[in-house]
């Protein structure tokens, strides 16, 4: 037993411990420097298997968890899961750390923060490391909720709870678009297991089912990764605390879709679906991201449309690199397979520098009360080593050299310019187009990160209109951003490490065929090379859209407001409820007339067809006794009093018209030779009579109601229908004779039970106990009765005295 | 075991008459001891049943059985029972005077449960649903100053009659086309016959109709909403979860002993009954405004899940069936106890009387959030499990649009349950606290308890389902 399972299980199992250690430890130690041990435990363990990773290595565990449904909390630690294991456990340390300092313990409600916390953590490793599909989803809808949890966790703020809302419904659906894609897989390949439907590639992509399979995963992909259209949960969480907005909201949950992605290039890639939808997907996002990040003036928000565009940068890289296994020589796809390396390159870039930023902005808030740009200003000389985090943030994300966004971005447009001349899947058409476009996109880029970087701590600064005097953050809380803006230097010069031990293990788990031959020359300086020239345009172009934001800012005002997607998403939920209302208005109307019209006419319908259908009417008469005088005349006899119950104005009419026609029924038992029968009927028959009569003394006056003369002829179609109906099934079930006919058995009344009259025989013989226990009945009824009308004596007495 | 093997149905029905006879002797202020007696004796009963496993004995010629199958609907049934027992507490005081007829007609409801859940025959069957409906009749119509539970009691009598009415007209035809109304008898006589009869199927179709009303099954679902809005709300509970999964019990029941699907194609009925039920459900559900009426919908929308492991008709399906019925016993429950608790605080079950839940009352308005993600079906809760088993055994049996029907229509519901649970941590809050009763708490616990460990290890739920249906075969 490794203790792989033991470790993942700490955040699920500590998440227990918080309320105790919350109740115990709250008045003297901040919780969170318990809770930072768990994902410390994890980071170091996750390090123990660096060599095995580099070495290509892949390691498997099994957990049987429910194995009559080959469900298995089967483990896979390969480069792709590892790379992301050691950010979800590495950034959780640093976002526990700075929230130790940025919660305050005396005011919030820490317990709860915590157990959401690493709630997500727990389900966001599961999500990563397992290899059953179902097991995935689960750990998936976990993210989701625990998502939810921490984007409510200030519920008190009306933001805070839509914003909540709105990102769960989004992020469910696509869970569950994505679980019924998985379930089409498992039809496909019959399996759960990733790995096993990574042998049947070949198979799955040949089936029919592997296009809406393929669409209903990246559905659930597009969701959690806030790309293109379904993005606008993205902003609104930044109603989150900052450190949630650091850890769930741009270092990992968001890059569990890209996870997906990456996971399933393997199965879906080398197809030109594939290839246009993610990476067409990525670069819509990329570009409305940017193009909207620009006029935001809150800084998280801001932040967050960033975040969105480069998960479109991502997406993008890696829906080109998965035409890499599209070639069957191995030289040829290696070129495509650049794209695969800088999207993890970009992925691990992004969590650094992304998570440093999102840090100095909550220090921002934390310390002046604001993130609104309008408002600041001059903090350069205030905050200065604020100002310098920023700056190594800002500038690698901006693709400026010495930070690794230099890196990963050159890398990104020599992906770009590889696919400009690919032969397949129309690219030599579209190749140029789309290069220029992220061309474009980067452009804008590199004007927010100017505009975060500026606004914020240069020109004047404007103090009177901030709540709060500004001053340098605790040493504590700048601890965090500074290990990253480290990290995103230290990733710059060291960068050989990073790719030898990571990023190239997790190429290769992304794209398996080419393992062995991913021999990337990352350089800081290749040259005058097109990407460089590339940069360089961006810098220049970005650098003029800058000075002249002022101008063209003015663009944004003439789009309508009544098209964004926010407004688009309001306008579908409130048709949505409005045209279940009309539903339910139309046939839920809390009329029983109507109900039993809509369960008649129903009944009709499938009998009929089922009558018709299976050619089942007949009617065999030719065993019938024939029908005498009698018979006749009382059957003329009962449908007249029917219509008479119809017709009746009066309810007394009515009432005796019911009576007659019971009275009728005892002479059809008299003809046919069965006075107990009869006598029974009779006896029934008058009580019941009596009781309506007694009742009805006791209603109030039958109001006659006018009843439109349609209803009427519905009513009875209706009832004839369901009287026919029923009629002809009886009719054709007369003309069964598929067993032996019962009455023969009744002759053993005279040989077993001595009887001359058949009746007796059945009551006291065949039927004994029956007859036993319905005296019983009887006799408790009648002490019912007795009691009732006892009650009622003393009843009346009582209401004499009084 | 002999006859002692029905001596929880026994004791049932001595338990519900002694509950009746104390309520008459008892003075006035004795009068809550008739719950406790209740309680401790339903107890007592399922602690009998457990006792029980393993053993299996059939009676009357195979008239009514006891073996696996039964056993598990008795526990179904009984710990439906007492949960809704423990959680309606202060919710009774309405009734004053009445209380211990209301546990008297619950334990009668409970018997005709069980009768249909273990009954070999037709007859027996529909005498145990007589039982179940006729008790339910009056105690939806117990709030006698409530004119919606009046109207509830009187709609529930009509279309239950014509219900019962067609279902007996079903039964009568079966008996014409194959001699006898056990149901191994059923099976020996339709097995000889190669032709199939049309008034063989008219009855099949007409016996479904009959249960369909029971479980609400679009277009049989009429009555459900009004019926479990105005009825009490721990009756509404029972009706919800007790008679659906006894009406499913006895149609797996006759489908598979009597009525085997290799020989008449039921199953193309039940999934289309399935997928309309699903699709009306869950729409209509979306606009409620009405946290029991919501629950009432919705409860449509499930009826019609769980058919879809009817429809599927292999042992996965059905076993899914078993699955689903126990945990909707936590799960609905669960949800069902906080709105009798809020309604017992404000009056009133409108989505306003839940505003803001969250702060007056969090560990109420966690287990309603929580009991509401089973039932839409999100792991790690008890529903995601339940459903997983019936849909995969739809794919199994080659319905793969129904399956889909069933997963477009869970994220539907999603939508209309998270409204709740937004309200309760969203909506503007009273300052009003909602009082939660000791034994109420237990109910509240042990739903929650139930509906996260059926999710997160369904393992022991499954086998438990596995065995039951193991016995039909």
């Amino acid at each position: 037993m490794s203790w792989f399972y033991p470790i993942m299980s700490t955040p699920f199992l500590s998440a227990l411990l918080v309320p105790l250690l919350y109740k115990r430890f709250n008045s003297r130690i901040h919780t969170g420097w318990f809770i930072l041990l768990v994902p410390l435990t994890i980071f170091c363990h996750l390090l123990s298997y660096v060599r095995m990773i580099a070495f290509r290595k892949t390691f498997n565990l099994t957990l049987p968890w429910i194995p009559s449904y080959g469900i298995n909390l089967t483990v896979n630690i390969d480069g792709l899961s590892f790379i992301f294991g050691l950010i979800i456990a590495g950034m959780g340390f640093l976002v526990v750390l700075y929230s130790i300092y940025y919660m305050s313990r005396h005011k919030e409600a820490l317990d709860n923060f915590y157990i959401y916390l690493l709630l997500f953590m727990g389900s966001m490793l599961g999500l990563v490391f397992v290899d059953n599909i179902l097991v995935l989803y689960l750990f998936w809808e976990l993210t989701s909720i625990s998502s939810f949890l921490l984007i409510a966790f200030w519920f008190e703020r009306q933001n805070s709870r839509a914003a909540a809302g709105k990102s769960l419904l989004i992020t469910i659906f696509g869970g569950l678009s994505m679980l019924a894609g998985f379930l089409l897989l498992h039809i496909i390949t019959d399996t759960y297991s990733i790995g096993a439907m990574m042998s049947q590639a070949e198979m799955i992509r040949s089936h029919s089912l592997f296009i809406p399979a393929m669409i209903l995963i990246l559905i659930g992909a597009f969701t959690k990764s806030a790309q293109f259209p379904f993005s606008i949960w993205l902003p609104a969480a930044m109603e989150a605390p900052t450190p949630v907005s650091a850890y769930l909201h741009s270092a990992t949950m968001v890059k569990a879709g890209i996870y997906l992605v990456a996971r399933f290039t393997i199965i879906f890639g080398g197809t030109s679906e594939w290839f246009w939808l993610v990476s067409g997907a990525g670069l819509i996002t990329l570009l409305y991201g940017s193009i909207s990040a620009v006029k935001q003036t809150d800084l998280k928000t801001l932040l967050a449309y960033s975040t969105i565009s480069q998960l479109g940068l991502i997406m993008t890289l890696l829906g080109l690199g998965s035409a890499a296994l599209y070639f069957d020589s191995i030289q040829e796809g290696a070129i495509y397979a650049i794209a695969t390396f800088a999207a993890i390159f970009h992925m691990l870039n992004h969590s650094t520098f992304k998570g440093c930023l999102f840090m100095v902005v909550g220090i921002i808030d934390y310390e002046l009360g604001t993130r609104d740009i309008k408002r600041l200003g001059g903090l350069f000389h205030l905050m200065p080593i604020s100002f310098l985090l920023t700056l190594a943030g800002s500038l690698a994300m901006a693709g400026f050299p010495p930070f690794n966004g230099f890196l990963s971005k050159e890398l990104f447009f020599a992906a770009l310019l590889n696919a400009a001349q690919m032969p397949i899947f129309n690219m030599p058409y579209w190749g140029t187009i789309l290069a220029f476009l992220a061309w474009f996109a980067s452009v804008l880029t590199f004007v927010y990160c100017l505009t975060i970087l500026l606004k914020t701590f240069m020109g004047r600064a404007r103090g009177h209109k901030l709540k709060k005097k500004p001053r340098e953050a605790s040493m504590g809380m700048l601890i965090s951003p500074f290990i990253l803006a480290a990290l995103v230097i230290g990733i710059f010069f060291y960068h050989q490490v990073f790719s030898q031990y990571l990023l190239i293990p997790a190429g290769e788990a992304v794209l398996p065929t080419l393992s062995g031959s991913m021999h990337i020359e990352v350089k800081a300086w290749h040259g005058f090379s097109t990407e460089l020239l590339m940069t360089l345009g961006v810098i220049a172009a970005g650098i003029l859209l800058y000075i002249t934001m002022s101008q063209w800012l003015r663009i944004y005002n003439y789009y309508p407001m009544g098209l964004t997607l926010n407004s688009l998403y309001e306008l579908f939920m409130e048709k949505l409820e409005g045209g279940s209302l009309a539903i339910t208005k139309g046939f839920m109307t809390g009329s029983v007339r109507h109900y039993l019209l809509y369960i008649l006419t129903f009944i009709i319908l499938v009998m009929g067809a089922a009558m018709l259908l299976l050619k089942g009417i007949s009617f065999d008469s030719s065993q019938d006794a024939v029908v005498s005088f009698y018979e006749l005349a009382l059957l003329l006899g009962m449908i007249a009093t029917a219509v008479t119950v119809l017709l009746a104005g009066a309810r007394l009419t009515a009432v005796i018209a019911v009576g007659a026609l019971g009275f009728l029924v005892v002479f059809f038992f008299v003809l046919f030779r069965a006075p107990d029968l009869a006598l029974t009927q009779l006896v029934v028959e008058t009580v019941t009579t009596v009781l309506f009569l007694l009742c009805f003394y006791h209603l109030p006056q039958l109001r006659k109601e006018s009843i439109p003369i349609g209803s009427k002829a519905v009513n009875a179609v209706v009832s004839v229908g369901v009287g026919m109906i029923m009629a002809v099934v009886a009719l054709s079930a007369n003309g069964l004779r598929s067993f032996a006919p019962i009455s023969s058995y009744y002759e053993n009344a005279y040989v077993l039970a001595g009887a001359k009259n058949i009746v007796n025989a059945i009551l006291v013989d065949f039927r004994g106990f029956d007859t036993m226990l319905e005296i019983l009945v009887l006799t408790l009824a009648g002490l019912g009765v007795y009691t009732l009308i006892k009650l009622r004596w003393a009843g009346g007495k009582e209401d004499e005295a009084a | 075991m002999g006859y002692l093997l029905l001596a929880p149905e026994m004791l049932l029905t001595v338990l519900g008459i002694v509950v009746l006879a104390l309520g008459l002797i008892l003075p006035q202020r004795g009068k809550k001891v008739t719950g406790a007696v209740a309680m401790i004796g339903t107890l007592g009963i399922l602690v009998v049943v457990f006792w029980q496993f393993g053993y299996e004995a059939e009676f009357f010629q195979g008239v009514y059985g006891i073996d696996a199958y039964s056993h598990f609907f008795r526990v179904l049934f009984l710990s439906a029972a007492l949960i809704i027992f423990a959680m309606a507490g202060n919710y009774l005081h309405l009734f004053s005077e009445r209380q211990s007829e209301w546990y008297s007609l619950m334990l009668f409801a409970t018997l005709g449960m069980i009768i249909m859940a273990s009954s070999g025959d037709l007859i027996t069957l529909y005498v145990g649903m007589e039982l179940m409906t006729i008790s339910f009749y009056i105690l939806s119509a117990y709030l006698l100053d409530d004119g919606r539970s009046a109207e509830a009691g009187l709609k529930y009598l009509i279309l239950g009659a014509l219900s019962s009415a067609v279902m007996l007209f079903g039964i009568s035809l079966i008996y014409a086309s194959s001699g006898s109304t056990v149901f191994a008898v059923v099976y020996q006589t339709l097995q000889a016959q190669v032709v199939t009869q049309p008034v063989l199927i008219a009855g099949i179709i007409l016996l479904i109709a009959g249960f369909a009303f029971k479980i609400a099954l679009v277009p049989f679902h009429m009555w459900a909403p009004d019926i479990y809005q105005g009825a009490p709300t721990p009756v509404t509970a029972y009706l919800a979860v007790g008679s659906k999964a006894a009406a499913f019990a006895a149609l797996l029941r006759i489908l598979v002993t009597a009525l085997p699907a290799a020989h008449y194609n039921w199953t193309m009925l039940l999934a289309i009954l399935a997928a309309v039920t699903i699709i009306t459900g869950n729409l209509i559900a979306l606009a409620q405004r009405n946290v029991k009426r919501l629950l009432a919908y919705s409860s449509i929308a499930q009826a019609g899940y769980i058919l879809v492991g009817l429809a599927a008709s292999n042992v996965y399906g059905f076993k899914g069936v078993l699955f689903y019925a126990m945990l909707y016993v936590f799960s609905n429950i669960g949800a069902f106890a906080v709105a009798t608790l809020v309604e017992t605080q404000s009056g009133s079950s409108d989505f306003d009387a839940f505003s803001g839940l969250a702060k007056r009352a969090p560990m109420l308005a966690a287990i309603m959030t929580i009991c509401m993600l089973s039932l839409a079906g999100i792991p790690p809760m008890a529903g995601f499990a339940g459903k997983f088993y019936l849909f995969s055994g739809a794919i199994q049996s080659g319905y793969l649009w129904l399956a889909f029907i069933g997963l477009i229509m869970s994220m539907v519901s999603v939508y209309y349950y998270l409204n709740v649970s937004r309200l309760m941590y969203i909506g503007k809050s009273s300052e009003q606290s909602v009082p939660v009763p000791a034994m109420a708490r237990v109910a509240l616990l042990v739903c929650l308890v139930g509906t996260l460990i059926i999710g997160i290890y369904p393992q022991p739920l499954s086998q438990f389902a596995e065995i039951a249906i193991q016995v039909l075969y």
